[in-house]
């Protein structure tokens, strides 16, 4: 996701929004630890979290396949001029 | 567009289905674009269109073939259905042996980018919900992913799957 896509995003919500971001942050480290205390290694973590990403970029990295994308450049086009 | 095809091969774990899904997506937003609300998250919507679709032909198939042991996913994990790079196989064998709603949210948030709260509404579930399926699904998936890795043998792998899944298969 870009960070206009962030912005819009962030826009839509109700105020007080900016909250949940930074307690999204905190969130994380506590999540991080949290794990530690079950037993789960920071490697293990680490690489549970590499092999995630990898698995769907190798996918994300393939070439659209011709059918989606006229269909999705008629999508993009209406969806502008609404 | 990238990352709805492999937000739909990560959930399914079968290119061509995924590839039916995305299809089937983008014909539904392209009819029900006027639900699309303006100035909202495109990917987001299109997310939930797919993960809906899935999940409904999920429950249909599974009625069908009464399949709520979750035979289904093991069978589809055991298919050499993806054609990547030999380390990843382990890694999406073990993805899918994950219950769909844990799978679901450990994508969105671990590779998707999606935040805890857009998750949450892509699923239609509260924040604590996901957070907890992404902490079951990281524990699960360590669990098999070690004792992968402390082996070094591929049978051990299989043999904790088949161990951990439901009985009498």
């Amino acid at each position: 996701m870009n960070e206009k896509e962030k912005s819009e995003r962030r826009d839509e919500k109700p105020a007080g929004n900016e909250m949940d971001i930074t307690s999204a942050e905190t969130e994380s480290a506590s999540h991080t630890e949290e794990l530690e205390r079950q037993g789960m290694s920071r490697d293990l973590q680490g690489h549970i979290g590499r092999q995630l990403r990898a698995s769907f970029d190798e996918v994300a990295r393939e070439p659209i396949p011709d059918r989606f994308l006229q269909l999705l450049q008629e999508l993009e086009k209406n969806g502008q001029n609404k | 567009m990238s990352s709805l095809r492999a937000f739909a091969v990560s959930l399914c774990g079968d290119k061509e289905r995924a590839d039916d899904l995305v299809q089937e997506t983008l014909y539904k937003a392209w009819n029900h674009l006027d639900s699309f609300r303006e100035g909202t998250n495109l990917k987001a919507w299109l997310f939930t269109i797919l993960r809906n679709t899935y999940f409904s032909e999920r429950r249909k198939r599974r009625r069908e073939v009464e399949d709520a042991d979750g035979s289904y996913a093991a069978k589809l994990s055991t298919r050499p259905e993806q054609d990547g790079h030999m380390d990843l196989q382990d890694f999406r064998e073990a993805l899918a042996q994950l219950p769909d709603d844990q799978r679901e949210a450990l994508i969105l948030v671990g590779a998707a980018g999606f935040s805890y709260e857009e998750a949450a509404d892509i699923s239609d579930c509260a924040v604590g919900t996901i957070k907890s399926r992404v902490n079951r699904a990281r524990n699960r998936l360590g669990d098999l992913l070690d004792t992968k890795d402390a082996s070094g043998d591929d049978s051990t792998l299989r043999a904790a799957i088949a161990s951990a899944g439901p009985s009498g298969r």
